[in-house]
């Protein structure tokens, strides 16, 4: 079935895509609203390495690397202020590297976007049928979370619970926070890289309005939803998340209000959540 | 284009975000959070102008009223619903920012989806002609703008300077717990600073409106640039802000000199990293004697 | 063994710290006194590296500290512990200790690639020379204000650490609390724990002057952010300065 298949799919991208914000956010306490630029900046890199004949495993690694980065710099610049400033910083981020993806004609094509963009080759097995996508995107999303569990059950994971609680008290025992921090972030964009090159492989086409900044909605929702610092949370959000706009589908809404509706669902369950329900489905921590 | 055409280009853009950045640090400065969906503010007051003047028929001086009314209640309504209960509950910065995350969403697709996506322009000073002043081509229309906006600055500078409401909102800015002992009702201080942030707000969608038009969209972009403004200019001066946004306004234009106009965003944003980096207080910012 | 040489810090127009100059003597206890607003927490933020001094320096033995970030003075061997206590609300007691044990969670694919297993009575056997009598699963925030205070004490001693900085290490908590840190200060210096080197160096801001008598070997006595006496604790008390300072006679 085409369709389940293709939801599958896109669970599978988002899964890796917002864990990685889970891991900046919910376990380290760096609000990072320009996730979906590292997203981007995977994806064009995917895109435009293979084209130019690069194997997909470089390409698909140069795209985790490329948006990892870009983190460290994000967190030199606000280090002498207050953690909102990450926020509005991260955010200024995507709406440069949107305006990048759009104005930048000789590299990325603007708004006529990046067609053809070759099947996923690994080791001489070439992905083409949507099943096998499938798979090749499920194995991903199980590499990433079980790293990404090994990592915060770690005593390094407690470490970066504890900068997210009181970066001081984590300098006074001998820890570099900044440190820290930057390797959380650049994991984090990292894992939006790799994201951004399975997602760009898999629809063969890309443009700039796949990496507007208003899709950050989205992938926070699917964070605080799911529950800050829990990796079972995100999953169980991305799924509930992506299925739940599928609804709006089967009541025949025009598909110009489609778009519009799915965010502004986004948007009122995440208010809900924070207002009842701040610790989400399965969190385990909480931010005051 | 000649530099007398940028600087008007820079003071008319300079003004919206002074009026923008003005009401964004007030409230910042009461409330010690980033109320995000300040902008979206200004995008509820431009649709309710559009409202009044082209579905209501009102008077365009009765519209704009209208207008700087809906956009102090929504102000307020996201205050009194959303961050009171969050702040009581004693959530963080960060959730409260995520808060106004989902309200800048929140508004933007119901205004999409109640007025559609495309742009809207009440057309009033259709046939104006430029005027040549020093050397630039502007519009009555922009001058008065920008002559209107700094008198509307100025009267919010004297209210907070000289009246017992100003001098209250700035002993709570100062050091709320030290305003809490002193009797001062820190939450009804806290709730005025969003009406008064929301009214300047409400002011600024009408020269938007009346300037350009208005578009669900403008809201994103309007939040960081009057976050920019005011952290340039130095979040904890009013004054600063208001400089810091002429400043914005300003090079935003003169940077399209060299840039495609595509990037105008980029350039705010390079000016905020340089300032994060070498003087993250702002031009005017002050380190007050007190630590953490 | 910590030298704080003519340390100066203004803020805006206030100066909190004037040419402030006193040195900790190894297997020491030495007070920091001085009525509020002295500037004692603000020379504990300078040499733990939270605030950067204006002028002047900060050495422990040889290493000269003046402005380092705090992790690296952490790192050099100041273990410190806050007025109010700081401990991060989300982590269970076993999280605070291993972090506080050595730097090995540092290394992020090291920490994935191993998860060693935990030395549990080792942190059981620390907690009780502590009092602290709760599964190393609690979670922070469910202890008692006196038990996150022991928590911090237990902490900071259990850090590899030359000197310890204490500020107010028995304010806010009951007298039985109070009973209970003093003597197990004392014991310290009878036999030190196990983070320290053979002997224990503290430097302790505390109001409570029958505590001061009772514990210190030397105290330093500040007075609007200028170190007004120091010496052994029966004299400069009496000094009239000092009670000038504290009674405003």
């Amino acid at each position: 079935m085409p369709y389940l298949n293709h939801l599958l799919v896109l669970i599978a991208v988002d899964i890796v895509l917002a864990a990685g914000l889970n891991l900046s956010f919910g376990f380290t306490g760096l609000l990072n609203l320009g996730h979906i630029a590292f997203f981007g900046i995977g994806a064009y890199t995917s895109a435009l390495l293979t084209l130019a004949g690069v194997p997909f495993p470089i390409a698909f690694l140069a795209s985790g690397c490329l948006a990892a980065l870009f983190a460290p710099l994000l967190i030199l610049i606000t280090k002498k202020t207050k953690g909102d400033y990450l926020a509005l910083a991260t955010l200024g981020f995507g709406l440069v590297l949107h305006s990048i993806f759009l104005n930048w004609l000789s590299l990325t094509r603007g708004p006529l976007g990046i067609p053809g963009i070759p099947r996923p080759a690994v080791f001489g097995f070439v992905i083409t049928s949507r099943f096998d996508f499938l798979a090749f995107s499920i194995v991903m999303a199980a590499l990433v979370l079980f790293f990404l569990h090994r990592l915060t059950t770690s005593r390094y994971g407690i470490l970066l619970g504890a900068v997210r609680d009181d970066e001081r008290g984590v300098a006074m025992l001998g820890k570099n926070v900044l440190r820290l921090k930057m390797e959380s972030l650049a994991l984090a964009a990292f894992l939006a890289g790799i994201a951004g090159s399975i997602g760009a492989h898999y629809i063969s086409y890309i443009d700039p309005s796949g990496y507007d900044i208003s899709e950050v909605i989205f992938i926070v929702s699917v964070v605080v939803v799911g529950g800050l610092a829990s990796l079972r949370g995100t999953v169980s959000a991305v799924v509930l998340l992506v299925l739940l706009p599928e609804l709006l589908r089967f009541v025949s809404l025009p598909s110009s209000v489609l778009g519009p509706a799915r965010q502004l669902l986004y948007a009122v369950i995440l208010l809900l959540v924070l207002m009842y329900r701040p610790r989400g489905l399965f969190g385990t921590v909480t931010l005051e | 284009m000649d530099v007398a055409q940028i600087i008007a280009n820079g003071l008319i853009a300079g003004s919206i975000y002074a009026l923008v950045a003005a009401g964004f640090s007030l409230i910042y400065n009461t409330n010690r959070f980033m109320h995000f969906a300040h902008g979206s503010i200004v995008t509820v007051g431009a649709y309710a102008l559009w409202c009044g003047f082209t579905k209501f028929n009102l008077p365009l001086f009765l519209a704009a009223i209208f207008a700087v009314a809906v956009a102090t209640l929504a102000g307020l309504a996201t205050y009194r619903v959303v961050y009171r209960p969050l702040v009581r509950r004693g959530a963080s910065s960060s959730i409260l920012l995520i808060a106004g995350l989902a309200l800048l969403f929140f508004f933007e697709n119901s205004i999409i989806l109640s007025f559609g996506s495309n742009v809207k322009s009440i057309n009033y000073f259709v046939t104006e002609k430029g005027v040549n002043l020093l050397g630039a081509a502007v519009t009555p229309l922009q001058i008065s703008i920008v002559l209107l906006s700094v008198l509307f600055l100025i009267l919010f500078w004297v209210l907070m300077r000289y009246s017992k409401i100003g001098i209250t909102i700035r002993a709570v800015a100062d050091h709320s717990e030290l305003a809490r002992i002193s009797g001062i009702n820190t939450e009804r201080v806290q709730e005025l600073s969003f009406i008064l942030g929301s009214a300047l707000a409400g002011i600024a969608a009408v020269f938007i409106v009346l300037e350009q038009n208005a578009t669900p969209f403008m809201a994103t972009k309007l939040v960081i640039k009057g976050f920019s403004g005011a952290v340039i200019g130095g979040i904890t001066s009013l004054p600063g802000a208001i400089l810091g946004s002429y400043f914005v306004g300003l090079m935003e234009n003169f940077g399209a000199w060299f840039l495609p106009s595509g990037y105008k965003d980029a350039i705010v944003f390079g000016l905020l990293i340089i300032f994060l980096v070498i003087r993250p207080i702002g031009i005017l910012g002050v380190t007050k004697g007190v630590r953490e | 063994m910590l030298r704080v040489e003519n340390v100066s810090k203004h803020f805006g127009g206030v100066a909190a710290v004037t040419g402030c100059t006193f040195h900790v003597e190894p297997g020491t206890v030495t007070a920091l006194i001085g009525p509020n607003g002295a500037g004692k927490t603000t020379v504990f933020d300078i040499i733990t590296g939270l605030i950067k001094l204006d002028t002047g320096h900060v050495f422990l033995g040889e290493q000269n500290l003046t402005n380092k970030p705090s992790h690296v003075v952490a790192n050099a061997g100041i273990s410190r512990t806050f007025q109010q206590v700081r401990l991060f609300r989300n982590l269970t007691i076993i999280d605070h200790l291993l972090m506080a044990k050595d730097n090995d969670d540092m290394n992020l694919l090291k920490n994935v690639w191993r998860h060693p297993p935990i030395d549990h009575d080792f942190f059981s056997a620390h907690l009780e020379r502590f009092q602290l009598k709760k599964p190393l699963t609690t979670l922070v925030a469910d202890l008692s204000y006196g038990q996150r205070k022991l928590l911090q004490l237990a902490m900071a001693t259990l850090k590899p650490h030359h000197l310890l900085l204490l500020d107010e290490p028995v304010a806010g908590v009951n007298a039985v609390v109070q009973q209970e840190i003093e003597s197990l200060l004392l014991a310290m210096k009878a036999s030190p724990t196990s983070g320290s080197d053979s002997v224990e160096t503290m430097l302790i801001v505390e109001h409570d002057m029958g505590f001061v008598k009772r514990l210190a070997d030397h105290v330093v006595v500040m007075d609007a952010g200028r170190v007004l006496v120091a010496g052994h604790p029966d004299t400069a008390l009496r000094d009239e300065r000092v009670l000038e300072a504290y009674l405003g006679l």
